[in-house]
């Protein structure tokens, strides 16, 4: 039986988490082979929701899936693609299978994904829906009716701190702080500076919340470029991607992974914040390598 | 103003195919304003049919007028003449008064030749862009005047969402503005960024039941 | 009830050969609505004239097609004939039978003549009238400025009778008075006291315009002095606002440091330098001095005038050494050449260098180094002053006046004139006038000409407190006119705003004292609202419906009447052939044809439809000419989605005088539809 990862969240521990990214069809053998490899390395690990607005196997799904194998799930919600009704139902269903741990999303727009004719919902934000979660704690739900057997869940949002213009970003970072997270887990940070100073912002508001620094291994010079031109929030820095493309030919991905772990070294020695959140979406299967190279075995 | 936009020809066609003797109707109000439909597109529209049926060497007789505002049964009703001599209306009006003539002509097929889009303004001469979704529970003083419903492509109320590109644009459309951004702009040079700081409870999205229905006091 | 026309052909003395004129007579005869038919050899001679008014009246006349000459020739002359049998001057069509007929092809070309009358007649039937009235205007004139330039213009204006203000935003007057009178030997101070003296010119100082409303003959202005708000009405706004200087040196690495070398007095300006020369107090003469110019600024002549006449003023004052580095030496005005020949008699070395030469200080002097073209080989002079080269600019605050004023700059942000030759002294907007150097030209000669050339315009144009003007040439329909905005956006020349009728309604105004008559708004309008007398879309069409049982065979070509139809005319006269199946359309701009014409002359039957226009950059309606590319663009786009045969509108830009561009394009245009096998 894996640590509830709110009690993880309690300790001085340098946390680390993940994420498994379900896939298209019903075959879940992936996904399993997945959470066996990393749910004892991690102390959280998350499932994505209709990532980049591609349909896929449900978060919910994958997340029973990592009870049943007692791993710690953490359930992605978007805003995107269900309203407040839907919404509330799948928390509760959620929470009677022993998933208890959310993250509080918006979610990509429909036009990066593969339906591009859907309709985007977006009933709620993500601040709303950090509110939600509150409300049906509380045994209520949003229409101020008693829940028979209510939920309790960890709440978690993401942030971005490489955003351009900054300002507004941190407006809407305070309002989910207020909103009341246990923790944060960031889009991908290149920048230690950077991650010092958002991390100093959000500890002017709350000083208990828990930081995690996104790290997304990059594995190539054109890699790296194309996610500066074409991804949203994601900024890396010229001497990262001289250093990409000075890297032997067939060595992109251990030299993405060895820049990684350097710099999740450098953020648990320099204590920059409370852990990192590694994202290596297709690789999930070299997490482990980025995890034990950081020493964080 | 209610923004519209032509068909392609080859939708329109297909839309007339089956018939030879055609009325295009235009509107003096909106579209003529927003180029789709105005007295001047009511005839360019005509040539081009004509030319289009010419080419293909068959025959087709397009009559050409402008009601001043479509979606009005009175003003409608003046060209009650010309509909009668037709098998088919092709209307340039939005969406409301293609169905005012559709009502109004009960007897014969009223065609949509123009795409009613939004409600929006002209940003430059011949750009016009979405600013109002009708959502009939405006909160623009909270936003500083812009609307984070249509602006904001994912109607975010308490944006901006993480996704915003290098020099405050839209995650999805890297030329337009992200709106919250501008709305953040906005109201820190008015000194009111309080109001951004606000928590906006979820949005009312049944202020409007549609279909709308709006009854003015009675005179 | 239809008009009676009557249709007076010439054969210009015998000297149209080509032309059957007594089977076109009587063609013409036979045409609905034509009353009266005459052939004369000299309708423009006073014989002619003479004859026409008597016909005029005693036929009962009440329209008129003249078949004879252009109308680039002698329209207006027609015109007056009209007016004195009786009619509206506007009641005349007139066929190029001429130029554009049997001088511009081989063989008979009768059939050809008849159709160029017939398009005038079905056009002269639906010509409505128009009037002309008279418009108070205000006979006060602002001159912005307060340099030389605009103290002359406001005297010169004062003498012929015009009441001026002098607005300066400095708070005294003469800008720039030390060159002045060091190359012309102006005593500026006394031309100061007389302005200021003058009855008739208001000076104000420390004031600025901030805001202008109205057209020419009625401007409203709004000034600010200080705290002070001053409104007043003005027929004419006259800018004078001159220029500026800055010194073109580049930054680092060619000075080592700042001490070395040090602005202001090792290294000035042609300004400071003229100040040096009249000090009568200087501590040390300079033994050395160098010039440079022309390395970064290629465009005016103000640096040449001033490095001439500081050099030779120098080596006669001080005997100095002198040194002047340039890339070429301008000397393309009035006594610039003898001013070279005299400064390198005196012993004023010139020389010539392709790139910018190093500067360098040391030791409180200044080193200029560069590689002498002539000699091959690296002059280097250490200097005590370095004269050095300067950009010229336009004055400050030339943006915030032409946005002020909603007028044009130039590339180099200089005030934009309509005609570099033909209106050096006119913007595009009418009333407002721009003299001297803010237009981005020095020389002393060319300013004195465009001080004259403004006070006779103006003069022209206010001193009997009254202008002349066509009523409602263009005219937006009140009861159509949707007020969408967009021909108050697009006039070039800012003569259309939005008025209120019948106490309410806000509609589209077109000012007509201010209005061009170039037809951009009309042909923009969505609304059809703006009719444009002579060419409004009923007028048009009726042209192109008179061309041929049904247009087959016939090429159309919308001819501006600045480039192409002038280059058609011209064409005939050099008797450069091109093919008889062209028909050609005269309009006053490119921008005034439509999608719509184009459309409706392929529905008719054209075989080709070119729309002419002036060069790019060129357009007397500054827009016109980009705006027919993209109509015709467009036009194709629309015929290509309607699956029409290989028929395509094309567009063209060319010059009036450009004869052999016209027939080429039109010979070529021929030549793809004799292929096309149409």
């Amino acid at each position: 039986m894996a640590t509830p990862f709110r009690d993880i969240l309690k300790t001085k521990k340098f946390i680390v988490t993940t994420e498994v990214g379900p896939r298209k069809g019903s075959n879940v053998s992936k996904a399993i082979e997945h959470i066996e490899l990393l749910k004892d390395k991690v102390d959280g690990l998350n499932v994505t929701d209709n990532q980049s607005s591609v349909m896929r196997y449900p978060s919910l799904g994958v997340c029973l899936l990592i009870k049943e194998h007692d791993g710690e799930p953490i359930l992605q919600v978007t805003c995107r693609d269900r309203n407040r009704l839907a919404i509330q139902a799948d928390l509760l269903f959620a929470y009677s299978r022993g998933i208890n741990n959310i993250l509080c999303l918006t979610g990509d727009s429909i036009d990066v994904g593969d339906h591009k004719e859907a309709k985007q919902v977006f009933d709620l934000d993500s601040v709303q829906l950090i509110h939600l979660v509150h409300t049906l704690n509380s045994g209520k739900d949003m229409a101020g009716n008693e829940l028979d057997g209510g939920i309790d869940f960890c709440i978690g949002t993401t942030a971005t701190p490489s955003a351009d213009p900054l300002e507004p970003q941190l407006v809407k970072v305070e309002k989910k702080l207020k909103a009341g997270v246990s923790f944060v887990q960031t889009q991908a940070v290149y920048e230690l500076d950077e991650l010092k100073r958002f991390t100093e912002f959000v500890r002017n508001i709350d000083e208990k919340v828990k930081i995690l620094a996104g790290i997304v291994p990059v594995i190539g010079a054109k890699m790296a470029t194309y996610m500066n031109e074409n991804v949203p929030g994601i900024f890396i820095p010229q001497h990262l991607i001289v250093e990409l493309a000075q890297a032997p030919k067939g060595t992109g991905v251990a030299k993405g992974i060895e820049i990684a772990a350097r710099m999740i070294k450098q953020i648990k020695e320099e204590k920059v914040c409370d852990g990192v959140h590694i994202m290596f979406i297709g690789r999930e299967e070299r997490v482990p390598e980025i995890v034990e190279a950081a020493g964080l075995l | 103003m209610i923004i519209a936009e032509r068909k392609p020809i080859a939708e329109i066609k297909q839309l007339i195919a089956p018939y030879k003797k055609v009325l295009v109707a235009g509107c003096g109000t909106c579209v003529t304003v927003c180029w789709a439909g105005g007295e001047k597109e009511v005839a360019m529209l005509a040539s081009q049919l004509r030319l289009a049926r010419n080419a293909e060497g068959s025959e087709i007789s397009v009559l050409e007028t402008t009601v001043e505002r479509q979606c009005e049964r009175e003003m409608v009703a003046e060209i009650k003449d010309k509909v009668a001599e037709v098998e088919a209306v092709l209307s340039l009006a939005c969406g409301s008064g293609v169905q005012t003539m559709a009502e109004m002509f009960e007897d014969k097929p009223v065609l949509p030749a123009v795409n009613t889009t939004f409600i929006g303004m002209p940003e430059k001469e011949g750009l016009w862009v979405e600013m109002c979704g009708a959502c009939g529970d405006c909160f623009l003083d909270r936003t500083g005047g812009i609307c984070p419903i249509v602006r904001c492509a994912k109607g975010l109320l308490n944006g901006p969402c993480g996704g915003t590109r290098r020099g405050g644009k839209c995650e999805i459309d890297p030329e337009k503005d992200c709106a919250w951004v501008l709305i953040y702009r906005r109201l820190e040079k008015q000194g009111r960024l309080d109001l951004m700081r606000n928590y906006y409870p979820p949005k009312n999205y049944r202020a409007v039941k549609r279909p709308g229905k709006v009854q003015a006091v009675k005179a | 009830m239809e008009s009676k026309i009557g249709v007076f052909l010439c054969n210009c003395g015998g000297v149209i050969n080509n032309i059957d004129f007594d089977a076109a007579v009587k063609r013409v005869t036979k045409f609905p609505s034509v009353t009266y038919v005459n052939l004369s050899s000299n309708l423009c001679l006073e014989e002619g004239k003479e004859k026409m008014i008597s016909c005029i009246r005693e036929e009962n006349i009440e329209r008129v097609v003249v078949a004879a000459c252009s109308p680039e020739f002698n329209e207006h002359i027609f015109r007056e004939v009209l007016e004195k049998a009786g009619l509206n001057g506007h009641f005349l069509s007139m066929a190029n039978i001429r130029e554009q007929c049997s001088w511009a092809h081989d063989g008979d070309v009768t059939m050809k003549a008849v159709e160029l009358v017939k398009m005038a007649i079905n056009r002269v039937r639906l010509l409505q009238p128009i009037e002309k009235k008279e418009l108070p205007v205000s006979r006060e004139v602002l001159v912005v400025g307060g340099g030389f330039t605009a103290i002359s213009t406001a005297l010169q204006l004062s003498r012929v009778g015009l009441r001026t203000t002098l607005l300066e935003k400095e708070a005294v007057l003469g800008t720039r008075a030390e060159e002045l009178e060091s190359f012309y030997g102006f005593d500026t101070s006394a031309m100061i006291s007389t302005v200021e003296g003058d009855e008739n010119v208001e000076v104000l100082t420390s004031a600025e315009m901030t805001e202008v409303v109205g057209k020419i003959g009625d401007f409203s202005v709004r000034i600010r002095k200080g705290e002070e708000e001053i409104f007043r009405k003005y027929g004419a706004i006259i800018l004078a606002t001159g220029y500026q200087t800055e010194l073109a040196l580049a930054p680092e690495p060619r000075l080592r440091t700042e001490e070395e070398a040090i602005y202001g007095i090792n290294i000035v300006s042609q300004e400071q330098f003229c100040s040096m020369l009249r000090n009568s107090s200087l501590e040390t003469e300079p033994k050395t001095i160098g010039f440079m110019f022309d390395f970064s600024d290629g465009n005016s002549r103000f640096p040449t005038l001033a490095t001439l006449n500081n050099a030779l003023a120098a080596k006669k004052k001080w005997g100095s050494e002198i040194y002047v580095f340039y890339k070429s030496v301008k000397v393309d005005s009035e006594g610039m050449e003898k001013l070279y020949q005299e400064a390198r008699n005196c012993g004023v070395v010139f020389i010539k260098s392709d790139i910018t030469p190093r500067i360098t200080g040391e030791s409180g002097r200044v080193t200029i180094e560069a590689k002498d073209v002539f000699l091959g080989e690296d002059i280097m002079v250490a200097c005590d002053v370095l004269v050095a080269e300067e950009l010229y600019l336009p004055g400050e605050g030339t943006e915030k006046l032409s946005s002020l004023l909603n007028i044009r700059v130039d590339s180099r942000s200089f005030y934009q004139d309509a005609n570099v030759h033909l209106y050096p002294v006119t913007s595009e907007k009418k009333g407002i006038f721009l003299i001297g150097e803010c237009r981005g030209d020095l020389d002393l000669r060319r300013v004195l000409t465009d001080i004259s050339s403004v006070v006779m315009n103006v003069h022209g144009l206010l001193s009997l407190g009254k202008i002349l003007v066509e009523s409602e040439r263009v005219k937006a329909d009140p009861q159509k006119c949707v007020a969408c905005l967009t021909c108050i956006r697009v006039c070039p020349h800012d003569a259309i705003q939005l008025v209120r009728v019948d106490g309410s309604k806000e509609v589209a105004g077109i000012s007509d004292p201010a209005c061009y008559a170039c037809g951009i708004c009309a042909a923009i309008c969505p609304a059809k609202a703006i009719k444009f007398q002579g060419y409004r879309d009923e007028e048009i069409l009726a042209q192109i419906e008179a061309i041929g049982e049904s247009l087959k065979g016939r090429n159309v070509a919308f001819c501006c009447e600045h480039s192409a139809y002038p280059a058609a005319d011209l064409a005939g006269k050099l008797r450069i052939h091109y093919p008889e199946t062209l028909r050609i359309l005269r309009v006053p701009c490119a921008g005034q044809v439509d999608v719509y014409h184009i459309l409706k002359a392929f529905e008719k039957g054209a075989t080709a439809v070119l729309v002419l226009g002036c060069e790019e950059g060129a357009c007397h309606h500054i827009t016109g000419n980009t705006r027919a590319k993209e109509r015709v663009e467009y036009c194709n786009i629309l015929l290509k989605e309607a699956n029409v045969d290989g028929r395509r509108a094309a567009m063209f830009n060319l010059s009036p005088n450009a004869p052999h561009k016209f027939v080429r394009v039109v010979n070529e245009m021929d030549k793809k539809v004799k292929e096309s096998g149409r």
